[in-house]
This record gives structure tokens, C-alpha cells and sequence, in this order.
């Protein structure tokens, strides 16, 4: 089996799990039932119950929700605003290219986590943190790539041509250069949803990212540590979940690269 | 020289970025410190006391002054100067990230030329699929099966905290693995390319003994090619070290910083963030460094 289809089950699992929760979850997974506790997998409890007794499929299904959403957002926004100056410089050049790769240059040195941490003492802890942060950590990563793929076509013999043939400087970009550059941005964008999902984790674990009474990956995990001799599903499950989610984007990423 | 001119360009520009964000803050440090019920004369003289009644860019100026003198400025929180937390700090963080890049790019490489040696299918799949699960699993995770396995179950190490090298094990581990992997992966496959390339033939062909072939042709080369993506491993293990310090509940810089963003230390958590930042923007320069010598076509450029 290659491994994209991998990556697309992968993620095609999630999501379905994800968006069918949206309609239906098996318990409520905000109940808290001290008296079952540290259930085991069961067939009531698919993966057990945590140290209040809610379910933690549930948990895990509705969770999803808030870690794909936030994540997912902020790389859209990142990556659109970060294409966006990127092209600019890539098109403009000399000033305009000089201050905005600078400007990329001082943002590259801040890797999401901290950028995040800046956010979180700014606007408080929660999700529009999260959400600013994947932001603000993807702009300079586009803006980089699409600069230097804007760059790169430009010189090729097929863009030469087309100009000497008198085609419009709009119809050089939006016909060829654009285009061209897609799948490398597409494999950007798959490392970066990727990368947003970790990010997220990482914060709720800290405690600093998506807040209670919502629940999250990350924030599972960080519930569940003391507990992990006791009942390991309640961590291995959050953790598994979140690596699937990441493998499925990083390999479908694959899939794109090999296809350049 | 120009390298290093956009190098103090570039810290100077994080510190603002910095500066920058922590100034849109809501909120008066002087009433967070004091108190909402404390009079206007205090409040008074706690602002000009931090020096919040001078204009923005006058403070950024003697801020960037006093940090490069090494004056970080004076904790809100614990009310003692943030290099007296940053020197308790620092050494933890950086043994630790320093121990986790030398086991990660030691086992890569050893096992990456090893394995080129005796290059097998299989043994190239299982690299890759370990190089996936290393990208893809959640550092913390890694951290949190360790401490169950090594010091709940076997009692071979401790859980947490920090009382003498032995502490650092577990930490190390957790951060080295998912990177080993990556970097293997990264070592075996710029390897392979690199053998199968004209002038090793060349190299072999006119009898070169294979271990000067695979050291002075083929790993440095290889190196090249990979040097700048270690260059972004290292960076995410810099990175990791926050989260993995806050699993192992190690007094490093990471949780320094958490505390200083949730009780909104502002020196503190401004400090410690361009010490980061810097830390990051030396690998970067370190890498570049690294491939000048390695490479002279990139020097001569």
C-alpha cells in the first residue's frame, strides 16, 4: 500500500470521526460519573472512562473539533496572508522584497511555542492564543517559499516564453507562475497542519491553550498524566490520536513533494 | 562580516518584535503590582520607577542598552533580578539540549553510515517509518510513557524534578528519540544519494580505499546536503525543551517562562523570550557557518 493512501485514511478516519461527531457522540462527554471511574475499554466505553468517569471517545470526538479547528484556521490565515507578501516581494522586488524578507527574517527566529507564549501573556490563556500564534508562526514560512518560487518560475525557459510571445504580466502570473507553484505551497500547507496539531497539543498541555470546559488532545493528555499507571488508556489513546492525525497530514504532504 | 552585521540586525529586530507584542498588553503593570485599591502617588512612583512614563521607543533604547551590559531587568514576580533566574535556569536548559543534540546527530550518523554500508530494503523502510512516527508523535507523549515505564514501573530512574545528572536521563531521551529518527532518516537518505554519485564511482574506480571514499567524500558531502534541515531539528528540539522541561518538572527556562506568562512577568517573560530567539538565531548562524566550511562553493558566492 503506498503511503498516502495511508496518510488519506488516516485522516480520512479523524475527520469522519470528527465531523460525525458533530451529529452524534456516544456519551456526553462533559458528564462526570465518579462512581465509574477508570473504567477499562468496554463495549459501553469504547476507550475506558478518565478519572471523573467521562468517556474518552467522546472526549476524544468532540476535542477533535476544537484541535483541527483552531489549528487548521490559523495555517489558513498564515498561509493565505504569508502567499500573499511573499508574491509581493517576489513581484516588487528590491525594497519592497529587502524590508519584507527582513521582516521574515527577525519572525523566522520565533518558533510557534513562542510566539505562542507571547500571545498567551497578551491575550490570556485559550484558543484565540493558539490561533494567533499558528498565525502569526506561518506567515514568514510562506511568505519565504512563495518568494522564492515566485523567483524561481519566473527564470524558467516556459515564462521567458510566454513573455516574449506578449503575454501580460497578470496572465504570467496567474496561468503560470500560480499554478506551478501549487504544489509545493500544497506541501507546505500539509506539513503545516501538521505542525499546527503538534503546536496545539503542546500548548493545551501546558495548560496554556484550549481551556476547559472544552476539551482538547493536549489538554486529555495533560488530565491524564497523573493517572497514567492506572488507567494508560486515558493517555495512550490522546496520544496515539494526535500522532495518527499528524502522520496522516505529513504523509499526504509526501504525496504532493513526490508528485513535483 | 556581512553575516555577522544581519545577525545583530536580526536580534535587535526579535527584541522589538518582542518589545512590540508586550506593549499592546491591557492592563497597567503598576496596578498589577500593586493593586487595584492602592493610591495615585504610588502608582505614581512604581511607573517611574519601572519607567512606564517615558515614551515606547525610549524604553525599548534603554532596554536593549541595559540587556546587552547583561542588566535582564528585575523580576515583578519574584522581585530579584531576572539573571539571577535566568543563571539558575540556563545551565539546566542548555545541558539538556546540548546532551539531546549530541545523542541525536551521534546515533544518525553512526547508524546513518553504518547503514549505508550494509544498505538493505528493508533496513531503509523501517528507517523511514521511524523517521514518520518520530515527526508525528507529540514529544510530551514520549515523555510521559518513559516516566511510566522507567521510573513508576522499573524504579530504574527518577520521575521529575532535579537532583543530580541522573535526572537529565529520562529528559534527554524523551527529546533525542523522535529527532534521532528524523535525523537518521535525513543522514541515510543524503548518504545514498551521495554514493550513487559520479565522482564516488570515479573515487572507487581509481582505488581509493572505501573508508577514505565514505569519510572524506561521501560524509562530508552528505552532510552538506543535510545540514540545513538538522539546522531546523535542532531548532524544534530548542523548542521542545518547554514542553519537556514541564513534563519532567525540571526548573529550566521553560518553566521559568510559564510561570513568568501566567503571572504576567512582563521582564521576565521579554528576557527570557530573546534569549530564546537568540539561542535559535545562533543554530541558524551556526548552520550557516558550518556549511561555509563544509562547502566552498557557498563561501565563494
Amino acid at each position: 500500500m503506498k503511503p498516502s493512501k495511508i496518510g488519506f485514511a488516516l485522516l480520512g478516519l479523524v475527520l469522519a470521526a470528527v465531523i460525525g461527531g458533530l451529529f452524534y457522540v456516544p456519551h456526553d462527554p462533559e458528564k462526570i460519573a465518579v462512581m465509574e471511574r477508570f473504567y477499562p475499554p468496554s463495549k459501553e466505553h469504547w476507550l475506558g472512562t478518565d478519572n471523573l468517569g467521562r468517556d474518552v471517545f467522546s472526549r476524544l470526538v468532540v476535542g477533535g473539533r476544537w484541535s483541527l479547528l483552531t489549528g487548521g484556521l490559523g495555517v489558513l490565515i498564515g498561509g493565505t496572508i504569508g502567499v500573499a507578501l511573499g508574491a509581493l516581494a517576489g513581484y516588487f522586488g528590491r525594497g519592497v522584497d529587502e524590508l519584507l524578507m527582513r521582516g521574515a527574517d527577525g519572525m523566522y527566529a520565533f518558533p510557534v511555542i513562542l510566539i505562542a507564549l507571547l500571545a498567551v501573556t497578551v491575550l490570556g490563556p485559550g484558543s484565540l492564543s493558539v490561533l494567533v500564534a499558528v498565525t502569526i508562526g506561518n506567515i514568514p514560512i510562506f511568505m519565504r517559499l512563495t518568494r522564492n518560487q515566485i523567483l524561481k518560475i519566473r527564470s524558467e525557459p516556459y515564462v521567458e516564453a510566454a513573455r516574449s510571445l506578449g503575454a501580460s504580466e497578470q496572465r504570467i502570473i496567474f496561468r503560470h507562475i500560480l499554478p506551478n507553484a501549487a504544489p509545493v505551497l500544497a506541501v507546505q500547507f500539509a506539513a503545516s497542519f501538521a505542525g499546527a496539531i503538534l503546536a496545539e497539543a503542546s500548548l493545551s498541555y501546558l495548560g496554556v491553550g484550549i481551556q476547559p470546559p472544552n476539551p482538547s488532545w493536549g489538554r486529555m493528555l495533560r488530565e491524564a498524566q497523573s493517572f497514567a499507571g492506572l488507567a494508560p488508556w486515558t493517555v495512550l489513546a490522546p496520544g496515539a490520536v494526535i500522532a495518527l492525525t499528524v502522520l496522516g497530514f505529513n504523509l499526504i504532504g509526501d504525496h504532493f513533494s513526490q508528485g513535483r | 562580516m556581512r553575516k555577522i552585521l544581519s545577525l545583530i540586525f536580526i536580534v535587535i529586530l526579535v527584541s522589538l518584535i518582542t518589545f512590540t507584542a508586550l506593549q499592546v498588553l491591557p492592563g497597567d503593570p503598576a496596578l498589577l503590582i500593586l493593586g487595584t485599591e492602592s493610591s495615585p502617588e504610588a502608582l505614581a512612583a512604581i511607573r517611574s520607577q519601572l519607567g512606564l512614563d517615558k515614551p515606547a521607543l525610549v524604553r525599548f533604547g534603554q532596554w536593549l542598552v541595559s540587556f546587552v551590559q547583561g542588566d535582564l531587568g528585575q523580576s515583578i514576580r519574584y522581585s530579584v533580578p531576572v539573571r539571577v533566574l535566568v543563571a539558575r535556569a540556563l545551565p539546566i536548559t542548555l545541558t539538556l539540549a546540548l546532551w539531546a543534540v549530541f545523542v541525536s546527530l551521534g546515533i544518525a550518523i553512526l547508524l546513518g553510515v553504518v547503514s549505508a554500508a550494509f544498505a538493505s530494503r528493508w533496513w531503509g523502510r523501517g528507517v523511514r517509518v521511524f523517521s514518520q512516527l518520530g515527526m508525528a508523535v507529540p514529544q510530551f507523549w514520549i515523555g510521559i510513557l518513559f516516566i511510566q515505564v522507567f521510573a513508576v514501573q522499573l524504579r530504574v530512574l527518577p520521575a521529575g524534578g532535579f537532583s543530580g545528572p541522573r535526572s537529565l536521563i529520562l529528559p534527554v531521551a524523551t527529546l533525542a528519540l523522535p529527532r534521532t529518527a528524523v535525523l537518521l532518516n535525513m543522514v541515510q537518505s543524503g548518504l545514498a544519494n551521495v554514493l550513487g554519485s559520479d565522482y564516488i564511482r570515479t573515487a572507487k574506480a581509481k582505488g581509493l580505499p572505501w573508508a577514505k571514499v565514505l569519510f572524506k567524500h561521501a560524509l562530508i558531502n552528505g552532510a552538506i546536503a543535510t545540514a540545513t534541515s538538522a539546522g531546523i531539528q535542532l531548532i524544534q528540539l530548542l523548542a521542545g525543551t518547554i514542553v519537556v522541561e514541564q513534563v519532567f518538572g525540571l526548573p529550566g527556562m521553560g518553566q521559568l517562562v510559564l510561570t513568568g506568562v501566567l503571572q504576567r512577568d512582563l521582564p521576565l517573560v521579554q528576557a527570557v523570550v530573546v534569549l530564546v530567539a537568540i539561542g535559535i538565531v545562533a543554530v541558524n548562524f551556526t548552520v550557516d557557518l558550518a556549511l561555509m566550511l563544509l562547502d566552498p562553493r557557498i563561501r565563494f558566492e
